[in-house]
C-alpha cells in the first residue's frame, strides 16, 4: 500500500471507444517501470489519469496512497514529470521556467536547474519556443528533476531525440536514480535506451495490460527456440512438442521452425531436444524489443501453421 | 498564494509586449485632431474623446483577446498540463490567469490615456452622459473587465471544443433569453421601477458570477480535456444560470403576488357608491393599486400607473382604468363590474393612443368621457365606437368634468395650481348632436383653484390658490353666487356638498379650528366651533352629520369625530383615525361618496389599517391591515 504509484482496475472511455481497459499494477518504491504499447494503447490517456489531469471513467489512480485527482497539487510537489510533447510557455526562458517554478514549489533548487541546463549547453536565455526538440526535453526534465522528485514520470521523453540527447537524457536519469534512489514511471517506444534501466515492465496491449513483470523474471521467461523437424509429414510443419513453452510467435521456415516462447525452462528444453525427429535445437536470450514486439504485434499463430 | 502569484507573474511576463502596444495606442489621440486640422480648446475636446473611446476599447478588446487566448487554446491543445503538473490549484491556475488580464487591460488603458492626462486633457469624466456615471464609470469598466473575460474563456471553450454540445448551449442560449425577458416582463418598469431594477442587477450580477464560477470549473473539472472542460462549463453556467432565473422568477411572483395586507404608505379613495374602496401604495417595492370590496374582502388589482388610478361609475357598480404598459400605446381600456362577485377584469374595445388627462364614467359606467392631447372623447365600452370627439380650448392646466347624463359631458378647463391668473373655461360635449358648446368662463386669480360640484352639476364651491378665498359659482356658467368669505395666509378650506343643498366649509388656521355651514345660495348660517387648530371633512353619515378628524400637530393624533351641523357638536370616535371620503375618485368634481353610503364610515387607523365604524354602536371594525408606515 505504501506504493509510490498504483492503478487500480483504471477503465478510461472516450465514448464507445475504450483507451485503457481494467488496468492494474503498482510501481513499488525505487522501481523503475517501462509502460511499453504501440501507438494508440492507450499510454497517454493512463499517464493523464495517472498525474491527475483526466478523470476515470472507473477505477482509481493513487499516488502517494492518495486519489491522483483529488490529490493532484500536492502529490505533484513529490512530482517530477516529463510529457511527451514539451509544453512549457515557448515565450519563456529556461531561466524564467526555473523562476516560475521556483515560486510554485515549496522546494526548489535553481542552483540544480541552472548546472544541469549547463551540462545539456541549453541556453538559459532563449525562449523555449526557439528551443530544439532535443533542447526542450532537457529543459523540461531539468525542470522535473529541480525539486527534488520522489517519482519522476517520462512520458515518452526519448521521443524524436537523436541518439546525442538520448543518450544525455538516460545518462542524467541513471544519475538522478544512482543519486536518490527515485522511483521512476515512464512510457516508451524505445526500448533499447531504458533496457538497462528499467527493473519492471508492463505491456499495454489494445488498452489492457497484456503483462506486468520484473524484467528480470521476464527476460528468463522468454526465448527464440529454433529447431527442425522430421516428426511431420512436411519437415517444416510442427505438432505438440512446443506446447509446454507457450509459444507466443511460431514462424516455419525453409530450414525448420523459429518460435518465440514465453514458458521457457532449461528441463523443457532438454526433453525437446531428447524428443525423436527434434534436431538441431536452440534457445537464444531475447532483448526486450522482440518481447515486445512478440507480446504486443498482432500475430500470434504460425505462418503456414499446420497444428 | 505563491502558486497564483507565480501564474499572475507568469502571465504578465508573457504579455507585456501589449504595454508597448497600449503606449503607442495612446499617440492616436494626438494624430486625429491633427489630421482633422482642429486646435485649441476643439482639439483638446476631440483628444480628450478619443483618448476614452480608445482607452475603453483597448480595455475590453485586451479582455476578449486574454480571455480567448489564454485558457482554452490551452486545454484545446493540453498545453496547461504544463501547470497541471505542478504544484498549483486550478483556483491558482484560473485566477492567475484572469487577474494578468485584469491587470493587463486596465494598465494598458491607464497607459492609453497617460499622455492626453499628462498634455492637459479635461476631465475624462465629463464626457459620460449621466452624471451619475462621472464618479462610478471607472469602476464600472473595472468591474465589467472580468466578466468579459469569463465569457471570452466560455465562448473560446465552446468552439474550440467541437462539442455538439454546442447546440444545445445555442438553444438554451435562446431559452434563458427569452426566460430573462419574461421574467423582466412580469415586473414592467410602470409599476415595479425598483424592483425591476433590483431584478436586473440581480441577474447581472448571476451572470458574472456564472461565467466566472463555470471559467473556473471548467478548468478544474476539465483540466486536459477540452471537450470534458466544455461540459462542465455548459452544465456549471447554465445550472447556476437557471437557478438565478428561477430565483429572478420567484421574486417577480412574491413582488407581482402582493396583496393589499402588504401595502406600506397606502391611501385610499372610496367610490360614490357601495363597498369598494381604491387602495394605493407601495407593496413589496413596487406601486400597487387594489380594488377591495370592504364588505366581502374580495380584492383585484388593476396594472396602472400609480398616477392613473381607477374611476368607479357613480353608481358603484363598473371600475375602469388604463392598463399600464412599458413604451408607448396604444394603452387598452380595462374595466371590472364590481356588482358581479366572480367578475375579473376584462378589456374593452377602446384603446387610446397615450395616457389621457381626463378619464371618467358615466354614472351608470357605459361610457367614458377622456381628453387626450386637448381631444374630449366619449366613448362607448362596449361597442368601442366614439360616440362624440372635440377639440377643447386650453392652455397647459387642469381639465376636469362629469356626464350630465349618459349623452352629455360638462368639462371644465382651468390653471394648474401654482400657475398664472387665467380662466376657468366650462362646456358641454353632446354626443346626441355631436357638439362641444361653450358655456361659460371666469377669470381666476394667479395661484390656481379647486373645485368641487354638487352631485348635478348646478353648483360649484371654488377656493382660489393662496387667499383661499371660497366661492359658490354656477356650475353651468361659472358666474358668481355668493362668496363664502376669505382666507388668508396659514388657513386652509375644505367645502362639501350636503344631502340637502347645503354646504359646509372647513376651516383651520393657526388660531383655531371651524366649519362653518351655508345654505343653497351660499347664505351663511351656523359656525361649529373646532378646539383644534386642523379640521378636515369627511363623507356624510346622516343628513346633517358628517365625519370629520380634528387635531393638532401629527395626523396620527387627530380625532374622528361626528359633527351634527344643525346641533353643532361634535362626538369622538377615536384617535389616529382619517376618514376615507375626503374627495372621490379622480378628474370627477361631483363622484364624492354618496351621503349615508359605505364610504362615509371608513376610516384609516394609523395610516395602516382599514377600519369601518358602526355609527350607532360607536364600534370600529377592522376591514384590513396594511404594514406599518417605517418610521
Amino acid at each position: 500500500m505504501n506504493d509510490p504509484m498504483r492503478l487500480e482496475s483504471l477503465t478510461v472511455r472516450y465514448g464507445r471507444q475504450l483507451a485503457c481497459r481494467d488496468v492494474s499494477l503498482a510501481v513499488p518504491q525505487g522501481a523503475v517501470y517501462a509502460l511499453l504499447g504501440r501507438n494508440g494503447a492507450g499510454k497517454s490517456s493512463l499517464v493523464r489519469c495517472l498525474l491527475g489531469q483526466q478523470r476515470a471513467s472507473s477505477g482509481r489512480t493513487l499516488l502517494f496512497g492518495g486519489d491522483a485527482w483529488k490529490t493532484r497539487r500536492r502529490a505533484m510537489e513529490r512530482t517530477g514529470v516529463v510529457p511527451e510533447e514539451p509544453d512549457a510557455p515557448p515565450a519563456m526562458t529556461a531561466r524564467q521556467l526555473s523562476d516560475f517554478c521556483r515560486r510554485a514549489y515549496p522546494r526548489w533548487d535553481a542552483r540544480a536547474v541552472l548546472d544541469r541546463l549547463s551540462r545539456f549547453a541549453v541556453p538559459e536565455g532563449t525562449p523555449f519556443g526557439r528551443l530544439s526538440k532535443g533542447q526542450k526535453g532537457e529543459v523540461m526534465l531539468a525542470l522535473a528533476l529541480g525539486h527534488s522528485p520522489e517519482l519522476l514520470v517520462l512520458d515518452d521523453p526519448t521521443l524524436g531525440l537523436d541518439v546525442v540527447a538520448r543518450r544525455a537524457l538516460c545518462e542524467e536519469i541513471v544519475g538522478e536514480l544512482a543519486d536518490r534512489g527515485t522511483t521512476v514511471f515512464l512510457t516508451t517506444h524505445d526500448l533499447a535506451a531504458f533496457e538497462g534501466i528499467a527493473t519492471r515492465v508492463g505491456i499495454l496491449k489494445e488498452g489492457r495490460l497484456a503483462l506486468d513483470e520484473d524484467l528480470e523474471v521476464l527476460r528468463s521467461r522468454f526465448r527464440r527456440i529454433r529447431y527442425t523437424n522430421h516428426l511431420t509429414e512436411t519437415r517444416t510443419a510442427f505438432g505438440t512438442e512446443l506446447d509446454e513453452f507457450h509459444a507466443e510467435r511460431v514462424q516455419v521456415r525453409g530450414w525448420g521452425i523459429d518460435a518465440i516462447v514465453s514458458n521457457f525452462d532449461e528441463a523443457a528444453l532438454e526433453r525437446l531436444r531428447a524428443t525423436d525427429g527434434v534436431e538441431n535445437v536452440q534457445a537464444e536470450a531475447m532483448p526486450l524489443e522482440e518481447i515486445f514486439l512478440a507480446v504486443a504485434g498482432e500475430d500470434k499463430t504460425a505462418e503456414g501453421a499446420a497444428a | 498564494m505563491s502558486g497564483f502569484v507565480a501564474v499572475f507573474r507568469r502571465e504578465v511576463l508573457i504579455r507585456r509586449l501589449v504595454i508597448v502596444a497600449a503606449a503607442f495606442a495612446g499617440l492616436v489621440p494626438f494624430i486625429v485632431p491633427v489630421a482633422r486640422g482642429l486646435h485649441g480648446d476643439v482639439a483638446a475636446d476631440e483628444r480628450a474623446s478619443i483618448a476614452l473611446i480608445v482607452s475603453i476599447a483597448f480595455a475590453f478588446g485586451m479582455a476578449v483577446g486574454l480571455g480567448g487566448s489564454m485558457a482554452a487554446p490551452a486545454i484545446a491543445s493540453r498545453r496547461i498540463a504544463f501547470d497541471f503538473t505542478r504544484p498549483l490549484s486550478s483556483l491558482d491556475i484560473w485566477l492567475g490567469r484572469a487577474a494578468a488580464a485584469w491587470t493587463l487591460a486596465l494598465v494598458s488603458a491607464a497607459i492609453v490615456l497617460l499622455p492626453t492626462l499628462v498634455a492637459g486633457g479635461r476631465a475624462l469624466g465629463d464626457f459620460a452622459i449621466d452624471p451619475r456615471l462621472q464618479r462610478i464609470w471607472p469602476l464600472v469598466v473595472c468591474g465589467a473587465i472580468l466578466p468579459v473575460y469569463a465569457a471570452a474563456h466560455a465562448l473560446g471553450v465552446v468552439t474550440r471544443s467541437r462539442s455538439p454540445l454546442l447546440a444545445l448551449d445555442l438553444v438554451l442560449g435562446g431559452v434563458a433569453g427569452l426566460a430573462i425577458a419574461g421574467v423582466l416582463g412580469r415586473l414592467p418598469a410602470f409599476l415595479a421601477t425598483t424592483p425591476r431594477w433590483n431584478l436586473a442587477v440581480g441577474l447581472a450580477i448571476a451572470v458574472v458570477v456564472a461565467l466566472v464560477a463555470s471559467g473556473y470549473m471548467s478548468v478544474e473539472r476539465g483540466r486536459t480535456d477540452i471537450r470534458s472542460s466544455h461540459h462542465v462549463l455548459s452544465a456549471s453556467f447554465w445550472s447556476l444560470l437557471g437557478v438565478s432565473i428561477a430565483a429572478a422568477a420567484a421574486y417577480a411572483a412574491w413582488v407581482r403576488g402582493a396583496g393589499p395586507s402588504n401595502l406600506r404608505s397606502f391611501w385610499t379613495t372610496p367610490a360614490p357608491r357601495g363597498s369598494w374602496v381604491e387602495l394605493q401604495g407601495e407593496a413589496r417595492g413596487a406601486t400597487a393599486t387594489f380594488l377591495l370590496d370592504t364588505a366581502t374582502g374580495r380584492t383585484v388589482r388593476p396594472l396602472t400607473r400609480d398616477w392613473m388610478a381607477p374611476t368607479i361609475s357613480l353608481d358603484g357598480r363598473r371600475a375602469a382604468w388604463v392598463q399600464g404598459r412599458d413604451g408607448g400605446g396604444p394603452f387598452e381600456v380595462m374595466t371590472l363590474a364590481l356588482d358581479a362577485p366572480a367578475s375579473v377584469p376584462a378589456a374593452t374595445k377602446v384603446s387610446l393612443r397615450g395616457y389621457p388627462e381626463l378619464f371618467v364614467l358615466s354614472a351608470d359606467g357605459a361610457r367614458l368621457a377622456s381628453v387626450l392631447d386637448g381631444v374630449l372623447s366619449i366613448d362607448d365600452l362596449g361597442s368601442g365606437r366614439t360616440v362624440a370627439s372635440a377639440r377643447i380650448a386650453r392652455d397647459w392646466g387642469q381639465v376636469r368634468g362629469f356626464f350630465l347624463d349618459t349623452d352629455r359631458f360638462r368639462v371644465y378647463v382651468y390653471p394648474a395650481p401654482g400657475g398664472r391668473a387665467g380662466r376657468l373655461e366650462i362646456s358641454e360635449l353632446d354626443a346626441r348632436t355631436k357638439t362641444l358648446s361653450r358655456l361659460g368662463s371666469r377669470e381666476l386669480p394667479a395661484g390656481g383653484v379647486f373645485l368641487m360640484a354638487d352631485r348635478s352639476g348646478e353648483r360649484l364651491v371654488a377656493i382660489e390658490w393662496p387667499t383661499k378665498r371660497a366661492v359658490l359659482l354656477d356650475g353651468r356658467t361659472g358666474s358668481e353666487i355668493a362668496a363664502l368669505g376669505d382666507g388668508g395666509a396659514g388657513v386652509s378650506r375644505w367645502p362639501r356638498f350636503l344631502a340637502d343643498g347645503r354646504i359646509a366649509l372647513s376651516e383651520s388656521s393657526p388660531t383655531g379650528a371651524a366649519i362653518r355651514v351655508f345654505d343653497r345660495q351660499g347664505r351663511a348660517g351656523r359656525v361649529v366651533a373646532v378646539h383644534s387648530r386642523h379640521i378636515i371633512l369627511g363623507g356624510e353619515l346622516a343628513p346633517g352629520r358628517l365625519v370629520a378628524a380634528a387635531g393638532d400637530e401629527g395626523r396620527e393624533k387627530w380625532t374622528a369625530s361626528i359633527v351634527d351641523l344643525d346641533a353643532g357638536s361634535l362626538r369622538p370616535v377615536g384617535e389616529g383615525l382619517m376618514p376615507t371620503a375626503l374627495t372621490g375618485p379622480s378628474y370627477a368634481l361631483n363622484a364624492f361618496p354618496e351621503p349615508g353610503s359605505e364610504a362615509t364610515r371608513l376610516f384609516l387607523r394609523n395610516a395602516y389599517e382599514l377600519v369601518r365604524l358602526d355609527p350607532s354602536a360607536g364600534e370600529l371594525r377592522v376591514i384590513f391591515r396594511g404594514r406599518k408606515p417605517k418610521p
